[in-house]
């Protein structure tokens, strides 16, 4: 049980992470005047 | 610096995250979002504590809120690394929020037609300038571009009505009025020349050229 409930807040957060990632890949980061170097994979 | 940088951490935290969900095709997007957000968290953390101490909380939440949904859409001058865009928004926005805070009860004494003029300045600017995508996210075509552009004055005219809507005297209108000034300073060729000095300042150990950063 505890082990479903580890794995899937480690699945919210990695969800989370790819919308960060996604929301901010066309446009400027909205709380950073520093732009991470965006991955390849995803400029194309 | 670089022993303990933002995208160190970011990536510190993908692996992990990675390994825990078996996503291991997915670690360069992973990776970037853990930047950001991280990025993002210590950045705001950092800002309200001394908001909380200076008791600006209210003032900085405001630019926060402006500056940051403008400059989604617009742009603006960047720093060339994570410490000195955290040490220039630290300052610039305790500086603005400090400011607005102490001089308040003079500002709202102040003839709304400055209010007015402040606002078609900041529009006038947005007309002007472009939207400015970073160096490492350029915009794909100028329809793209175009569709910023339009977004950008939306936003203004919609945050302006709102100042406006507040009323003259009142203090939440006066920041939202600056907040727009400032970030369409960000896009004037003064805005990056000053943003490159701060960034030029902030750099340890100069070698010489991190001006064209």
């Amino acid at each position: 049980m505890l082990k479903f409930i580890i794995k899937s807040l480690f699945q919210g957060l990695a969800a989370v992470l790819a919308v960060v990632a996604i929301t901010n890949i066309g446009t400027t980061s909205m709380f950073l005047m520093y732009q991470p170097e965006p991955p390849k994979s995803l400029k194309k | 610096m670089n022993e303990i940088s933002i995208h160190k951490i970011g990536q510190a935290l993908e692996t992990y995250v990675a390994k825990k969900v078996s996503r291991a095709d997915q670690t360069e997007v992973l990776s970037f979002g853990a930047e950001i957000l991280v990025g993002s968290i210590i950045k705001l953390c950092i800002l309200f504590s001394f908001a909380f101490i200076m008791d600006i909380a209210v003032e900085i939440a405001i630019l926060l809120i402006v500056t940051g949904s403008i400059r989604t859409l617009s742009g603006g001058a960047h720093c060339s690394a994570y410490y000195r865009c955290l040490a220039t928004s630290v300052f610039i926005f305790t500086v603005l929020g400090y400011s607005i805070k102490v001089n308040y009860p003079f500002i709202r004494q102040l003839h709304p037609a400055i209010l007015l003029g402040i606002l078609v300045l900041t529009f006038s600017l947005y007309w002007i300038y472009p939207p400015q995508a970073p160096s490492n996210k350029p915009f794909k075509d100028k329809k793209i571009e175009l569709a910023f552009r339009w977004y950008t004055l939306l936003a203004v005219v919609i945050l302006s009505i709102t100042a406006i809507a507040l009323g003259f005297n009142s203090l939440p209108a006066w920041i939202i009025s600056i907040a727009l000034l400032w970030q369409a300073f960000t896009l004037t060729p003064v805005g990056h020349r000053f943003i490159g000095l701060c960034d030029f300042l902030l750099t340890l150990n100069k070698k010489g050229g991190e001006l064209e950063c």
